[in-house]
């Protein structure tokens, strides 16, 4: 599921909606998500990509304390299971 | 020229809330005290794939389909029921051009432009009064045009606020003479294709309880997780107390004060690290206060905003927190959300509506659906029955979309 999350942010820094290094820059699991340099409206915009490629919707009640890529792949995964 | 006009309260005559916990006073009253839901399975139209399946419908009045000639909108349908119910029940007898109208709308009139837009790209020509229908001041120039009322005309759309909004603009107008009456209040009719995936995009709806949608609206419980969209409108008749007393009129309650206040520049929201700043609400509600020449202590119940949101129920419960100290724990707090989902412009109107009852009877209505109270927000949320007690005043708060702006007022005894 990283490698969803991953790809979702490549593609979003390809398109310029968060910053462009990113679609370079060295990601894994335990990246953190304020490492990113991603603004509000741009997380908003990573959650959405990662919603329409995983098919799940991502309460706004489960975001609220995930810190890595990794983090936010479990939240995905579970949500996932879930249903 | 200073003019002071605050501690003036203009007195309440006449209620008419249409909504989808009943229309009418009576079944308003008793579904709210009841601790009912109006939530359920949404019917209009097929909900998005994923995401917010749950609406708060009104069935009376149904919902009517646009006729092409001459299309009413749905909330311009909602207004009109709801204004009729408040002019009835204040039993108005006043020179109509001293008579003003105020309404709060936040999403406009989506149904229509829907239905425009579909006639336009299959060629069709639209009626020419879908140009007088279409914009926000539709339902005001309607109620005004239906009832032949000829004063003092306006619209305030101010997202979620804009019901209470529309109170303090009416209050002014009583407090400054420019109309003995007014009939004010709000509409929203939100529940159309484009306004779910609107606000699902902005991330603001519940998404987790599509299978139990009568307790989808959680206030400030752990297990809440955003608005349930609706749909109602609710007018309530303002006089100045010199008029109601000329005519002999039944005074329900007063309103006392009201305060709208900016956030101006703040930290952005970060949805994985959100951070909870109470300050411009809390400037909010000490403004509503002081323009009703009150204090903290003279307030005995709240109703909350308490929308269901996972961020901004827990930003009301810390600046209730930090304007009432430790009397935060004890002060009764509810909200009609829980039953009537975030139905926008329309909810404070009908928590003013609410408050009125509330200070007339000396009942406190229960707030369905809280199981299990988030631990962020330790209120003391009116739980099962209602609670009894006598009710001097009570404060309303409203949080605009996006924590753009807040607002406050209070209903007291007249």
């Amino acid at each position: 599921m990283v490698a969803l999350v991953i790809g979702a942010i490549r593609h979003l820094a390809e398109r310029r909606l968060i910053p462009a290094d990113l679609a370079s820059r060295p990601l894994d699991g335990s990246t953190a998500l304020d490492e990113l340099g991603i603004d509000s409206l741009g997380k908003l915009e990573l959650l959405t990509e990662i919603e329409e490629r995983a098919d799940v919707l991502l309460s706004e009640a489960v975001l609220p304390g995930l810190r890595t890529l990794d983090d936010l792949a479990r939240a995905v995964t579970h949500v996932k299971e879930r249903r | 020229m200073t003019v002071d006009t605050t501690r003036t309260a203009a007195v309440v005559t006449g209620l008419g809330p249409v909504s989808a916990l009943g229309t009418g006073v009576e079944s308003f009253w008793r579904a709210l005290l009841a601790g009912e839901s109006g939530t359920r399975g949404l019917t209009r139209f097929t909900p998005p794939r994923r995401g917010c399946a749950v609406a708060a419908e009104v069935d009376d009045p149904p919902p009517l389909a646009l006729d092409p000639a001459n299309p009413q909108p749905r909330s311009v349908q909602l207004a009109l029921a709801a204004a009729r119910l408040a002019l009835a029940d204040a039993s108005l007898d006043a020179d109509p051009e001293r008579v003003g109208v105020v309404v709060g709308t936040g999403a406009g009139n989506l149904d229509l432009i829907e239905a425009a837009l579909d006639q336009a790209r299959a060629g069709k020509r639209l009626a020419p009064s879908v140009a007088f229908r279409v914009f926000s001041h539709a339902a005001a120039c309607e109620i005004a045009r239906s009832l032949d009322l000829r004063g003092p005309i306006a619209t305030l759309t101010t997202g979620c606020n804009s019901g209470g909004d529309a109170l303090g603009m009416a209050l002014d107008w009583i407090r400054l003479s420019r109309a003995d009456a007014v009939l004010v209040g709000g509409t929203e009719a939100e529940l159309s294709p484009s306004f779910f995936a609107i606000m699902g995009a902005a991330r603001a709806l519940a998404v987790q309880h599509n299978s139990a949608p009568a307790s989808a609206s959680r206030p400030f419980d752990q297990r809440r997780d955003g608005n349930i969209p609706g749909e109602g409108a609710a007018f309530l008749v303002l006089e100045s107390a010199e008029h109601a007393a000329r005519r002999r009129a039944r005074v329900r309650a007063a309103i006392c004060g009201y305060a709208s206040r900016a956030a101006g520049d703040r930290p952005a929201y970060d949805p994985f690290n959100p951070a909870f700043l109470p300050e411009p609400m809390v400037r909010t509600i000490r403004g509503a206060l002081a323009d009703a020449g009150i204090t903290a202590r003279d307030i005995s119940a709240i109703s909350a905003n308490g929308s269901s949101s996972v961020f901004y129920d827990v930003v009301e419960a810390t600046a209730i927190a930090e304007v009432f100290g430790a009397e935060a724990s004890r002060l009764p707090v509810h909200s009609i959300k829980a039953g009537l989902g975030q139905t926008g412009a329309v909810t404070p109107a009908l928590q003013a509506i609410a408050a009125v009852l509330t200070v007339e009877h000396g009942l406190i209505p229960p707030t369905p659906n809280v199981d299990e109270l988030d631990p962020r927000c330790p209120l003391a949320i009116v739980r099962g029955e209602p609670l009894a007690r006598p009710v001097e005043h009570v404060l309303a708060h409203a949080i605009g979309f996006g924590g753009y702006y807040f607002t406050a007022f209070v209903v007291g005894r007249a």
